[in-house]
């Protein structure tokens, strides 16, 4: 017989894989590496919970889990884009992505955010969490979460109208 | 851009296609566990060992031949259990911490470790210099009776600290002693938050708490004061350091 936490995590996939897997995509820009931020954070959240917790109290660690390892593997990744230049020669590759006219654009938009601001900006506008409860979910002052999300707004921004300009050009 | 477009944006961005693959999570959470599960057999195998060696290895060795003759001659033979009496504990271990600076050794030139409970010979897995921390002081806002609650952090040292919480379990002192250590590993575990603590600052974070302690083999036995047991890591990237640090009661 499974045990309660391998049924809790059975339902948790099959109710909130979706959703998990979406706000992971919207962290790191990549629906294959959101698949593996999941089922990353799942493990260790499950490696370590007891048994009692039901699919909604183990959902709000799991999404937890999922924003540190993004920030992370972001930081790690940070590291090696200091010293890549230095070690491999520079390649192009496709990403695979399916994204299409807008929502590539966005998408591209997303990308050009620093980690936290990208975390920041997810956790406020898709989750629709208050200042406090981001900073709470991330680790930090709810003044940096301030900061991060105007930064972003004001990035995005700066791209809006860098990409009305060029269209205006263009036409 | 607003907030409501950028709301808008991010809500018109297409589902990812990917597929969660659930047997692959419970077979590696299963894996995650098992060293727990591990750890803690061989905790609760080495106490019961520490109990029952006194009285299985003398009567594996046969009798003492001077008693023997004394049986046999029929004198009685008073309070003969075959086991040593226990030594006292020593002072050092014989009052549960009050706060992270009185629980600092007192003896800071001894580099020998200090075993909590039956001075080595017991269940608990790491020594006193393991579990502390000057400076941080952690403590439960609420007793974690249904394996939840409020984990208190306390920065009340004069520097900043970075710390990164990892697992959470707990250490129960009884007469005065420490009497039980959750099973932590804190080179496994550290995928919780990272706080920035500025000197005097608190920071509460809900957790999961282990309550299930394993035995030091003490003569206490299990319960009386509860203390949070964390596994933590110090510094910036949080990679520094990586130990467990014991808590205070609230």
């Amino acid at each position: 017989m499974a045990a309660h936490w391998e049924t809790v995590v059975t339902r948790l996939v099959a109710e909130r894989g979706a959703a998990l897997t979406r706000y992971a995509a919207l962290l790191c820009g990549d629906d294959e590496e959101a698949r593996d931020l999941v089922q990353d954070a799942l493990a260790a959240t499950f490696g370590r919970l007891r048994n009692g917790f039901e699919v909604e109290q183990a959902e709000a660690y799991v999404r937890r889990a999922i924003a540190n390892r993004f920030l992370d593997r972001a930081r790690r990744r940070q590291r090696w884009q200091r010293i890549r230049p230095l070690v491999v020669p520079h390649e192009r590759l496709d990403s695979g992505s399916t994204l299409t006219g807008a929502h590539l654009d966005m998408a591209a938009r997303l990308e050009r955010l620093s980690p936290r601001e990208r975390a920041c900006v997810v956790l406020r506008y898709y989750e629709d969490r208050s200042v406090d409860e981001t900073a709470k979910e991330l680790g930090i002052a709810p003044g940096s979460v301030k900061r991060y999300v105007s930064d972003a707004m004001a990035k995005l921004r700066e791209q809006l109208a860098t990409e009305e300009t060029t269209q205006q050009e263009g036409a | 851009m607003d907030d409501d477009e950028l709301r808008e944006r991010l809500r018109a961005m297409p589902e990812p296609t990917t597929a969660i693959d659930v047997d692959a999570v419970v077979t590696d959470a299963r894996r995650r566990r098992r060293p727990k599960v591990i750890g803690t057999g061989v905790a609760v195998g080495a106490a019961c060992l520490a109990f029952l060696a006194p009285v299985v290895v003398p009567g594996l060795l046969g009798p003492d031949p001077v008693t023997s003759t004394l049986q046999e001659a029929g004198v009685a033979e008073q309070g003969d259990s075959g086991a040593e009496p226990e030594a006292p504990a020593p002072a050092a271990t014989s009052e549960a911490p009050t706060s992270a600076e009185e629980a600092q050794p007192t003896d800071q030139a001894d580099p020998a470790p200090t075993y909590y409970g039956d001075q080595g010979a017991s269940g608990c897995p790491f020594t006193e210099a393991d579990v502390l921390q000057p400076g941080l002081v952690l403590s439960f806002a609420a007793p974690p009776a249904d394996g939840v609650t409020t984990l208190l952090v306390e920065n009340q040292s004069s520097a900043a600290i970075v710390v990164r919480i990892g697992d959470v379990g707990v250490a129960t002192y009884a007469g005065g002693v420490l009497a039980g250590l959750s099973v932590l590993d804190p080179a496994s575990s550290l995928d919780g938050p990272v706080l920035r603590l500025a000197p005097g600052e608190v920071a509460s974070l809900d957790v999961a708490v282990d309550l299930h302690p394993v035995g030091c083999g003490g003569s206490g036995g299990l319960g009386g004061i509860t203390l949070p047991l964390v596994a933590i890591a110090l510094g910036e990237d949080a990679v520094v350091q990586q130990r467990l640090a014991l808590g205070t009661a609230p």
